[in-house]
């Protein structure tokens, strides 16, 4: 049972959530090599470009962090949509960005 | 020091009389805080460990939420929230999600970050907060919101 304390959400909100973690984790467990190859090409290049269901996104690595940018002009103007501390490790990095791939892959299906 | 120059003297008694005039010609309600233009709002919730995270991926995250209304049709909203964990000498930035809606937003209608997540990497009790700001279009003017902090801070089993 959910205890519902001041300010959370309803129920059915809660539901949503669910299936949003839900998918997410059906995405990072199906696409896992994919987003490993992915992980380790972007932090040797530092920027991927990508096309996600029609929708244009770019992953750029700065020192500390990766963000996340989407465009909706067909690849030409991107704004930043997510932005994660990955830390400096190559290490650190590689194991962080799947987790990061899936959550922002899930934020463009799902409209989040 | 008394003042010898009785010009002086009807200067400042002006200035007494004027002032009192305009105090009292003040309502008592305009005296309190200036009242909103709009009746539009963003509230940010508390930061926590996420049940459903954990239940999905087995994994512990600090997630914060937000939440975004107004009385009025909105346009091309941009909600965003940031996390920051506060550290010994300074706040350290953890990570910061915005969700975008394109297009109209009925009057009314609720509109929820619930997307920005951090996860854990140890046990470590550490104390988050978040804070949420918005930026839209009403009736073809650009309003942005003051940034809004959570109302708590409190330690979380939760190194990142």
């Amino acid at each position: 049972m959910v205890k519902q304390s001041k300010g959370s959400l309803d129920p059915r909100d809660l539901d949503q959530e669910l299936a949003y973690f839900e998918f997410m984790a059906e995405l990072g467990v199906k696409n896992a090599s994919r987003y490993e190859l992915q992980s380790q090409e972007l932090v040797k290049n530092r920027k991927i470009e990508l096309e996600i269901k029609n929708t244009f996104v770019r992953y750029t690595l700065d020192r500390v962090g990766c963000s996340f940018q989407v465009s909706k002009d067909g690849g030409k103007t991107f704004r930043e949509k997510t932005w994660v501390r990955t830390g400096w490790r190559k290490s650190g990095r590689l194991s962080y960005l799947p987790l990061f791939f899936a959550q922002c892959e899930t934020n463009v299906l799902l409209k989040k | 020091m008394p003042l010898k120059n009785p010009s002086i003297k009807l200067v400042y008694a002006l200035i007494a009389i004027i002032t009192q005039l305009i105090v009292s010609a003040i309502p008592a309600s305009a005296t309190g805080a200036t009242p909103p233009l709009t009746k539009c709002h963003i509230q940010i919730h508390d930061a926590h460990i996420s049940k459903y995270i954990l239940r999905t991926q087995g994994k512990e995250a600090v997630k914060v939420n937000a939440d975004s209304k107004s009385d009025k049709f909105i346009q091309d909203l941009r909600l965003t929230v940031e996390i920051y964990k506060i550290g010994r000498f300074t706040h350290y930035f953890i990570t910061r999600h915005t969700i975008e809606i394109s297009g109209f937003i009925p009057a009314n209608s609720l509109t929820e970050n619930q997307s920005t997540y951090e996860y854990c990497t140890n046990k470590k009790a550490s104390r988050y907060y978040g804070i949420a700001y918005a930026e839209a279009y009403i009736k073809g003017h650009h309003f942005k919101t003051p940034r809004t902090i959570s109302e708590h801070i409190f330690p979380i089993n939760c190194g990142t």
